[in-house]
């Protein structure tokens, strides 16, 4: 029972004499600060403007990449929130996002493509991006 | 300056490089005009930018259980997101949506124009089908 209680204490002094260096070396000092609110300024300013493609983008694929884009930027900004409050809480939330960005994307790719082999076309609105196919002059 | 302090510091510059690549995704994809494109700005933040942003958060972490999961983070986004961009870049060709005025060169639509002339002398293909019906199916 001392054994434990003795050893309980000896982690316990280890995690209090842990804890103060992760605080000092984490983000003291103004100019820290300052920088991880720079930096969440700009990854929220692009986060925006990946959104605004999002709600734009005239297809299906647009929006895809725009989702992949955002998936990104959101898994950037938990980075830099653990590394800013030095709480590794949320790093398994970039594991799960990692794989639910990569199957968001290649469903809406796959469902593309079955739904143009199934003989409907121009499911979005065409806004002059390209004709469908190859151009008919193809030597054969 | 002690090692923390370097750790700090090159921290902080990993993880603004990140972000200021993460910004050039947003402009790159709302100003460029096609699917491809844009594909072409959104893989910067999906591979590169994360990662600057991952190995700063990492230089601020510190801790090894957080050290290998952000390495498990980096190895799986650097696997899977070839294969989505893969696949919408694939799904953005045969949709027939790309501006084909600003390619360069078209190596696909020569493989796909000879596999279908020989699938046509073969099959007996109908001229009635279309020119686009030919590379979908042609797989």
């Amino acid at each position: 029972m001392a054994v434990t209680a003795a050893s309980h204490a000896s982690a316990f002094e280890v995690a209090a004499a842990r804890a103060p260096d992760y605080e000092v070396a984490a983000v003291q000092g103004p100019a820290f600060e300052v920088a991880a609110a720079v930096i969440a300024g700009l990854l929220l300013a692009a986060g925006l403007m990946v959104t605004l493609r999002l709600v734009r983008g005239p297809s299906t694929l647009d929006r895809a990449v725009a989702l992949d884009a955002l998936v990104a930027v959101v898994m950037a900004g938990i980075g830099l929130q653990s590394a800013v409050r030095s709480n590794p809480f949320y790093l398994p939330v970039l594991l799960v996002l990692s794989f639910l960005g990569f199957t968001g994307s290649v469903g809406v790719a796959r469902f593309m493509a079955l739904r143009d082999e199934a003989g409907t076309e121009n499911v979005d609105e065409d806004e002059g991006t390209g004709e469908p196919g190859t151009p008919p002059e193809e030597p054969r | 300056m002690s090692w923390s302090g370097v750790a700090d510091v090159a921290g902080a510059g990993c993880m603004l490089v990140g972000a200021v690549l993460c910004l050039l995704a947003g402009i790159g994809l709302l100003r460029l005009p096609d699917v491809l494109s844009r594909m072409h700005a959104a893989t910067k933040p999906q591979s590169f930018g994360l990662l600057l942003v991952l190995f700063g958060a990492g230089l601020w972490l510190r801790s090894p259980i957080d050290l290998c999961t952000l390495l498990l983070v980096a190895l799986f986004q650097l696997l899977t997101s070839p294969v989505a961009a893969h696949m919408v870049g694939r799904a953005a060709y045969r949709t027939g949506r790309l501006d084909r005025e600003g390619l360069v060169r078209d190596e696909l639509a020569d493989v796909l124009g000879a596999a279908s002339s020989g699938r046509g002398a073969e099959g007996g293909q109908g001229p009635g089908e279309g020119p686009e019906g030919n590379p979908r199916s042609a797989g």
